[in-house]
């Protein structure tokens, strides 16, 4: 197991802040997703950590050794770490025992060990029997798997996974979810998955670094992140609703506070110290229901999901604030209907 | 089942591993860096001070010795008439042949555009020869077809010669620049055109033509300072009319009064670097004036049907080729196989003396294929692996100092050959720094004025074959623990191999047919095959420099073809004459 420690890490490109003061520490065995929009410095991360670049200040540790600081830099091949390629980076002159085998003869593995590693890695993702294909002769699940292999014949304490999924068909992603979640429960590696897609991360990490501008914004566990975002960013990021401004009226009480949002008194959660005074409030669709009194609002777009509907519903006090609600019977586009709030969370102010 | 992290011991031992793997790493791209330095940056620098500065003083005085000779003034104006001329030639050749290939429907294209592109491969030397053994008025074709009686002398010991020879030997590059711009032009620009009633010769005048100018542009630039800088052609075909060249001046300077005539030599050859720069610098002016940039998706055009008119199209096409390649190459070989100067040559009489005489018997000759094979097959050699390691920290470790040296690695390559020589010899005539050993006047020297001079030419590809590889390969490598060297030899290596291998082709044939650099370098015993059919030829031996002229001929066309074959496997503009 590795334990991974960021303190401080600063990465620039020529006059281009990549990251910024980033701290974070990942403790033995965790699987934690870096998330955020693309360009967000997330994969520079992840590329610090590996060794592919360099910090510009500030330090990497891996279990308590600098690995990466103002003038040292172990280099990649040095540090036993894992990685999972978006492009898979199979070597194509090579044959799908070949390239899981590479790291076993670089290490100078020979003989009955290497050959019943390399087997038991390739049964691990279901691959026995490839062993003399050629990486252009499978599809791209297989190739994710071989790359998979690779990474497993290593025994790696640290696994680094760089938007594995992105080039997969949607179909298949559900099964190498399945096959990333057993690689972790099997190996125990602490794993760092680095992905712009929120589902992909909340269903694999348990817990979520959210990126903003080369910033970390957040983390937190998926639940945390979903209910209660530190900033706009993430509430828009992660999962879906309405953001809102509300003032709240008095400061929190067992965290939750009075405030007023469209015209009514309502009581929203919010963190311990939040004062009283403006703020912005996060609406998600559990958030609101339909009522016979509440917010008066617009029905401004129904969109069937299957079992239920997701209505879009514009209040008349706030008329550039669009309500997300999700229920069984939808009532017709352009019908005024009352909301009712039944919780929110206000948005630390920054 | 993790497994202890045996790399990840102490801090120490980390410290320790890790200055050992890049101190290593660091110590090749030290040589590689300072190598190419070396190679692109002293001979042209030595040279720009030996023309711009006296005695450690910047002066012009030399330039004003220079000019004050009536005799740099012709070969001036001599070097400028020819190329002007000559590129004319070749563009008119150039764009037709592009036209007809790139945009109709005439059958046989691959066999076509091979012809067309040997003129780029065949040393000016031997091409300037087979001219002359289809125009010698005594020659067999003159005289077998009674136009030979029309002419006292040889009509092509002539400015119009020399024009007509330089501009066939560079339409090539034209029709290449050109054929290539065709084929990136959006197909929708010319639908658009159509769609507005235009007709075909109307779309080709209006729309194709303008939209080609770059296109054209390039090509005539890299002709003209081809043209420039060419020696084998002017050389034989204007020294018996005393027309010089600027490469031929120099040439006879420096052969006529060896080292002394130095400081001249370098001015006349800066004189030569400039022309070339001025016009390219031309090129750029003229580009940047007006808006070039096409917009929409770059679909292939689809070849126009010629109908009725493809025939005549396609008779047009190969006639050409017949003038001005196959009839002068069958008057070489014509020459190769005659048993003596004057005779005519029967079925009866046909001799293979001649090639026994230059493979076997000759000394000279013999040892002139050693040296070209020797210097030719190192070149690539040491260039090809200079250009991998190179190429590797270019594209994946960038550095602006590796950047700029990439720029300057081109320079030898654009500037005109007689130019790299002059350098060459300025820098080697002292002996090493800090050794007693001076390689000047033996082979080496040429060998190393042929890294400064097709260094260019084995970087290129192979730093595009780097961009077009995924770098995730490489640190796949590294994640593995492999070290940079191990990673060489078992990933990049491999998947290199290809483009390297077609790049070492290359630069061996380039070298291996060379004769503006040699010709100013060599001595008695390190002669290359085309100093010597130079010197055949002016001693008038014509039939045994038309056997070695045909073997080197044979040799590109073999490995032109062998190239073309495995072209499948390269990535495009690997191959020039596929480009």
């Amino acid at each position: 197991m590795a334990r991974v420690t960021l303190e401080s890490v600063n990465k620039h490109f020529g006059t281009s802040v990549a990251v910024e003061d980033f701290t974070l520490d990942i403790p033995h065995g965790s699987f934690l997703a870096v998330l955020g929009p693309s360009g967000c410095g997330k994969s520079t991360v992840l590329r610090l950590v590996a060794g592919f670049e360099r910090v510009s200040s500030g330090q990497v540790l891996i279990d308590g050794n600098v690995v990466s600081g103002p003038s040292l830099h172990v280099p990649a091949e040095k540090r036993h770490v894992g990685i999972v390629f978006q492009s898979y980076a199979l070597w194509p002159h090579m044959t799908v025992e070949g390239n899981v085998g590479y790291p076993l003869r670089v290490a100078k593995v020979r003989g009955e060990a290497y050959r019943s590693r390399v087997a038991a890695a390739l049964d691990m993702v279901g691959l026995s029997g490839f062993d003399t294909r050629r990486p252009s002769e499978l599809s791209g699940g297989q190739r994710q798997r071989v790359a998979l292999a690779r990474c497993l014949v290593m025994e790696p304490s640290l696994v680094l996974l760089d938007e594995p999924l992105a080039n997969l068909d949607v179909h298949l992603r559900a099964s190498m979810e399945d096959e990333f979640r057993a690689f972790h429960a099997k190996t125990g590696a602490t794993m760092i998955y680095v992905t712009h897609d929120q589902a992909e991360a909340m269903a694999l990490a348990e817990r979520i670094a959210v990126m903003d501008k080369g910033r970390l914004v957040q983390v937190a566990d998926p639940h945390t992140l979903y209910s209660e975002p530190a900033t706009t960013m993430v509430a828009g990021f992660i999962g879906k609703g309405a953001l809102a401004d509300a003032e709240v009226l008095a400061p929190a009480e067992d965290g939750r506070c009075r405030a007023r949002l469209f015209g009514m008194d309502v009581m929203l959660r919010c963190q311990a110290n939040q004062p009283a005074g403006k703020a912005r409030v996060c609406l998600r669709p559990e958030d609101v229901a339909l009522a016979s009194e509440g917010v008066p609002a617009t029905v401004r777009r129904a969109t069937y999901k299957g079992g239920v509907t997701e209505i879009e519903a514009v209040p008349e006090s706030a008329p550039d604030v669009t309500l997300l609600l999700i229920i069984s019977a939808a009532p017709m586009v352009g019908t005024a209907v009352k909301v009712r709030i039944d919780g929110g969370w206000v948005i630390p102010a920054p | 089942m993790a497994a202890p992290p045996a790399t990840l011991g102490g801090a120490s031992s980390l410290t320790a591993s890790f200055l050992a793997s890049w101190s290593s790493e660091k110590l090749v791209l030290a040589l590689v860096v300072i190598f190419i330095g070396f190679l692109s940056i002293v001979p042209i620098g030595r040279l720009l001070v030996e023309a711009f500065f006296i005695g450690g003083v910047p002066s012009l005085n030399a330039f004003g010795e220079v000019f004050a000779q009536p005799a740099t003034w012709r070969a001036l104006r001599h070097t400028l008439e020819t190329s002007i001329g000559g590129t004319l030639v070749a563009v008119v050749i150039g764009t037709l042949m592009a036209l007809l290939v790139a945009l109709t429907n005439v059958r046989g294209k691959l066999l076509l555009v091979f012809c067309l592109m040997l003129p780029m491969m065949i040393p000016p030397q031997v091409m300037a020869l087979s001219w002359i053994g289809l125009t010698e008025p005594g020659g067999f074709f003159m005289r077998s077809t009674g136009i030979g009686t029309l002419f006292d002398t040889n009509p092509l010991y002539s400015v119009g010669g020399i024009i007509l020879v330089l501009g066939v030997q560079s339409a090539p590059v034209v029709f290449l620049t050109l054929r290539a711009g065709l084929r990136a032009m959006p197909a929708d620009l010319v639908e658009a055109a159509q769609a507005s009633s235009a007709g075909r010769a109307r779309v080709i005048r209006d729309v194709v033509l303008p939209l080609m100018t770059p296109a054209l542009l390039s090509g005539a630039s890299l002709a003209f300072i081809a043209a420039v800088g060419n020696f084998g052609i002017p050389a034989l075909l204007g020294m018996p009319v005393r027309y010089n060249t600027l490469p031929v001046l120099i040439y006879r300077k420096l052969s006529g009064f060896g080292p002394t005539v130095l400081g001249e030599v370098a001015v006349l050859s800066v004189l030569l670097a400039v022309i070339a720069v001025v016009f390219i610098g031309l090129q750029a002016k003229l580009l940047s004036r007006r808006d070039f940039r096409a917009t929409g998706t770059s679909a292939t055009l689809l070849p126009y049907d010629l109908g009725r008119w493809r025939f005549p199209a396609e008779c047009f096409g190969w006639l050409l080729i017949v003038v001005t390649l196959i009839l002068p190459l069958s008057a070489l070989l014509v020459n190769s196989l005659t048993p003596a100067y004057g005779i005519e040559l029967t079925p009866g009489n046909l001799t293979l003396n001649h090639y026994r005489y230059v493979l076997f018997i000759d000394s000279v000759t013999r040892s002139a294929f050693t040296n070209s094979f020797f210097l030719a097959a190192g070149a690539a050699t040491v260039l090809v692996l200079l250009a991998i390691v190179f190429g590797f920290f270019l594209v994946w470790r960038p550095h602006w100092l590796l950047r700029t040296l990439n720029s300057l690695a081109d320079l030898p390559y654009a500037l005109p050959g007689t130019v790299v020589s002059i350098a060459c010899i300025l820098v080697f005539i002292q002996p090493i720094p800090f050794t007693q050993i001076s390689i000047y006047n033996t082979i080496w020297i040429i060998f190393a004025a042929y890294l400064v001079r097709f260094m260019t030419r084995a970087i290129r590809p192979i730093v595009n074959a780097y961009h077009a590889i995924d770098r995730a390969l490489d640190e796949a490598g590294a994640m593995c623990g492999a070290s940079l060297l191990e990673r060489m030899r078992t990933i990049v290596l491999p998947l290199i191999a290809p483009t390297a291998f077609a790049a070492a082709m290359i630069v061996f044939l380039a070298a291996f047919n060379e004769l503006t650099i040699s010709i100013l370098l060599w001595s008695a015993g390190t002669e290359t095959v085309g100093v010597m059919v130079f010197n055949l030829k002016q001693a008038g031996d014509v039939l045994e420099a038309s056997a070695m002229s045909c073997l080197t001929i044979l040799l590109t066309v073999t490995l032109m073809a062998a190239l073309s074959a495995f072209g499948r496997h390269l990535p495009s503009g690997v191959i020039p004459w596929r480009a």
